[in-house]
Order: structure tokens, then sequence, then C-alpha cells
């Protein structure tokens, strides 16, 4: 019985300028395992985004690169199709990807443009203060909805697996969760299956993952985590919505 | 063999995640601040620890590590 | 021009912008490619995200441009500022036309209305008025010594920019000019084109 862990050769010794409890140093260490086990770790290129995680390129020790808000999956595009050879990934927020990136994602996943995208999903926009982003679920409260994100006129969360696993064009997609230890093994499996996808040149791959984030949500790491499952977990169901043909 | 359980004190966030996620209830949240002024997580029960590693998995600062400590066995996995 | 952009690009690892106007972007002409203007940048394994494995390097490149501390963002932006000076240095391009003799007036303008201005000033030297051109090929670095210079010849009374814009280039050749000369603006927008009889009309109303 047990065994050993230590942290991925892919990870920095830095320690992270995320709150405690932000989920995102769980998705970092994900993300460099898989990039440890695949072992790929000398030709792949990191797009950091706009968001909490713009700093990631500092935790990781492969090359990176920072693209402009929302704008990595464009420069994913055009790295991969200049080096189809390298591993490309970005690694986006909700505020990047589902609010000033939607266009980007959205022709980059129809274009089937063959990296991988991990999109963060914590319902609030982290960095700039705790903003309502597109994700935010109806009634909860941030700094730009002080009385609870009003349907009527903001609409509903949008559901972007969903919604990017209406097209045609092939695609990975899929949508794991980080707040329990079972849910945490099933998104690296999920991660390792997208890397996977790309390294065999099928198709585009996202990951959606719900986060939390507990600074601005106003809560302990504990209760982030508690609400997470019960409030957006209901609403983003986990599940894969879209495999490439044959699989 | 044996293994060791070991919580970088310094890296640790005090977040209390791994204290909840551990099967075992071995960790707990310790009352000296460590150097970045955060209640750092360590091994309450140590005696208690299975070496699951969830503490590990859950860990969002990767402060934990589980290493071998008696020496190496040829068909080890 | 177009393909002298990407070498360019490669060379100061900066986004060359390619300017036009309506009539450029409607308009078929012949071009011929040369046969190879393929450039690598010399320096490229210090900072291109090629993969470590491409380098054969344990050294992993980072492209990015936020810079949280105060001193360092400011070395960048002196380092980027050498990057512009030397672009002042070794990029400015542009063109002379009757330069020959003792021009009257100057006409600063670019593109399709510089063709126009050629007209103009081929038909205003059949009629004894001397007038002479120059044409920015480039608008950054832009040609500030070059204007300057021919606008301080003794005989040169007076510089046009003539453009098809409310200006734009107005306030760059003012500063080259640096108060020397009087600077007159004429242009049309929207689409229309200053014919060569206006344009001669308007250096006639100023230049005797």
């Amino acid at each position: 019985m047990g065994k050993t862990f230590q942290k991925p050769q892919c990870l920095a010794d830095t320690i992270t300028h995320y709150c405690p409890g932000c989920t995102h140093g769980i998705a970092h260490r994900l993300v460099a395992e898989v990039i440890d086990e695949l072992g790929i770790r000398g030709r792949t290129v990191g797009i950091a985004p706009v968001g909490c995680a713009v700093l990631m390129y500092n935790y990781f020790t492969f090359d990176f690169q920072e693209a402009a808000h929302g704008r990595a999956p464009a420069m994913a595009t055009g790295i991969k199709r200049v080096r189809p050879d390298l591993m490309v990934f970005t690694y986006q927020g909700d505020g990047d990807l589902a609010s000033i990136g939607m266009g980007e994602i959205v022709h980059a996943a129809n274009r089937g443009e063959k990296f991988t995208t991990i999109f963060i999903n914590n319902a609030v926009y982290g960095m700039t203060g705790g903003q309502m982003a597109p994700t935010t679920m109806p009634d909860q409260r941030t700094t730009t909805s002080p009385f609870g994100r009003k349907t009527v006129n903001t609409g509903m969360p949008i559901k972007i697996a969903e919604m990017l696993a209406t097209l045609e064009t092939p695609a990975y997609i899929t949508r794991q969760t980080l707040t329990r230890p079972k849910y945490v093994k099933k998104a690296k499996k999920a991660i390792k299956q997208a890397f996977t996808y790309q390294m065999e040149n099928r198709c585009f791959s996202l990951v959606e993952l719900i986060s939390t984030c507990p600074t601005n949500w106003g809560m302990t790491p504990l209760d982030a985590l508690t609400w997470a499952e019960e409030k957006m977990l209901p609403y983003f169901p986990l599940g894969v919505f879209k495999t490439p043909e044959g699989d | 063999m044996t293994y060791k359980h070991f919580i970088d004190s310094d890296i640790c966030k005090g977040c209390g995640i791994c204290v909840d996620a551990c099967p075992k209830n071995v960790l707990e949240i310790s009352d000296k601040l460590n150097n970045k002024g955060y209640f750092p997580a360590f091994q309450a029960r140590p005696e208690d620890c299975i070496f699951c590693a969830i503490c590990c998995t859950m860990c969002p600062d990767v402060a934990i590590a589980i290493s071998e400590i008696e020496e190496k066995k040829a068909a080890q996995k | 021009m177009v393909m002298e952009a990407f070498p360019l690009a490669e060379k100061y690892r900066n986004p060359v912008m390619i300017l036009g106007d309506g009539l450029i972007g409607q308009m078929m002409e012949p071009v011929e490619f040369p046969e190879h203007l393929k450039t690598e940048p010399s320096n490229k394994d210090d900072w291109a995200t090629s993969g470590m494995d491409t380098r054969k390097s344990n050294q992993r490149n980072l492209v990015k441009t936020l810079y949280l501390d105060p001193a360092e963002l400011n070395a960048h932006n002196l380092k980027l500022k050498a990057k512009y000076e030397q672009m002042e240095r070794e990029e400015m391009r542009f063109e002379k036309y009757n330069f020959g003799g003792d021009y009257k007036a100057l006409i600063v303008s670019y593109g399709t209305m510089s063709r126009v201005c050629r007209t103009a000033i081929d038909r205003l030297k059949e009629d004894g008025l001397e007038v002479a051109m120059l044409r920015p090929q480039f608008l950054f670095p832009f040609p500030r010594p070059a204007v300057f210079d021919a606008a301080r010849k003794e005989s040169c009374q007076a510089v046009f920019s003539i453009e098809m814009s409310m200006g734009q280039m107005l306030e760059d050749v003012d500063r080259s000019i640096a108060g020397k000369r009087p600077v007159y603006w004429y242009g049309k927008c929207g689409g229309e084109v200053p014919t060569p009889e206006e344009v001669m009309d308007e250096v006639r109303k100023i230049v005797k």
C-alpha cells in the first residue's frame, strides 16, 4: 500500500502567486504531469492567457508565449501551423475564453486547429477583482453584480463545452472538475486524452475544468469546493461532449 | 518499504483542502506561521498515514511530496 | 514594398504595417516576384519558442511583454527605444522627384496622391514653375531630416502636405520643418481624388 508523489519536472520550484485554495494550482500540476508522462516537454509550447494565469509561464519549465486577452487560440493556430511537430496548448480562463476570446475559440475549434485548450471555468473574473463573467451563475454575487446576476438582462451562463460540441468539425470536447480527488483523477485522464489526440494530429481538443475562486466568491477554500459542486455542477454537467470519429 | 510524507511548510498556503481530503484524518492546520504568513498544514497523526497521496492530488501548491526512504528494491513499482 | 515587409519584421522582431488606400485596394497591376526572398533571423534560438528539443537546449524560451517590476519594464522600454532609433538610422525610405532645379515649393505626398502630384509638377514645370516632391515610402520612421533639408533650400517658399485624408501627415511634415517654412495642407476624403489641376491651383495660390 502507498505510493510516491513528487513534483513533476515540468513545474518550476517557484511558489505560485495564486490565493490559498485556488484550483489553478491543481490544473497546472495536471498539465505538467501529463506533459511529463507523455515525454513531450522538449517540444511543448504553452500559451498564457490574460487573467490570473497570465504569470503561469513562471511556473512551468518549457517554452511559453503570452497572448493578448482572449487571443491565445489565434496565437496557437499560428504556432501549430508553422510548426506542426510542436505540442501547443492554451490555458485560458472564462473571462479570457468565454468573453473577449469567444470569436477566437469558436473559429479555432471550427477550423479544427490541432492544439489543446485547457479552459478554467470559475464563474468569475479573478485577476481583475471578481467581476461578472459570461459563465457567472444566476444570482451569483460579483463586484459588478452586487445583487446577484440577473438573467433578465444578462442572460444565462454560457456553456462553452456544449456550444463547441455542436460544431460539425471533429474535436474532443469535455468538461471535468477539480473539486474532489476522484474528479481530479478524471480531469487528468481527460487532459492526457486531449494531448494524445494532438500528438496523433487528430483534432482540436478542449478540456473545461470547473474551478473555484475562493477569494472572489468570498468563501473559504472548502466552502468554495462545495459551492462549485452544489451550484455549478448541476448547470455545467461533467462529461465528454464530443470525440473525433472512430472513438 | 517505507515512505516519507513531507509537507513543505513554506510552500503551503494553509488552504486546508488536504485536511479535508485526507481519508485518515492525519492532517491539521498548524498554529505556527510560515515564512509567507500562512498557517501551514502538518501531519498531526503521522502514524495513521497510509500514503494514499490523496492530499498530494488535491494540494493546489504541490507542497506535499511522498518519497521512499528505504533502499530501492529491484521490482519496485 | 509588401515583400520587404517580411524581412524587416524578422530583422527587428517588430510588426510591419502595410498601408494602402481604396484605389490600391481595388486596382490590379502586374507584379514580378523575385526568386528568393526568405530571411531567417540570425539569433532566433535566443528567443523563438521552437521547443527545447529543436534547439537542443535545456533553456526554455519565453515570449512575453508583461514586466511587473518597474525597473525591469523601464529597461525593456529603453531596449525598445533603442530599436526604434536603429530603425530611424537604417530604415528611412523616401523618393525625391524634380529636385534638380531651384524649386519654389515642396510637396510632401504619399501613395496614389503622389502620382497625381507628379503630373501636377510636370505641368507646372511646363508653365515655368519648379516644384519638388518628396514621397515618404515609410511613414515610420518618417524622413524628417530629408523633409527638413529639402524645405530649407533657399528658393523654397512653402511646403504642401497633399493627401487623401484630412491631414494625417500634416503634423509630421510640420514637425520636420520646425517652423522654417510655412506648411499648407490640401486634400480630399471619402474616395475623392484631387485632380492635378486642383493641386496646381493650390500651389499657385501661395507661390507666385
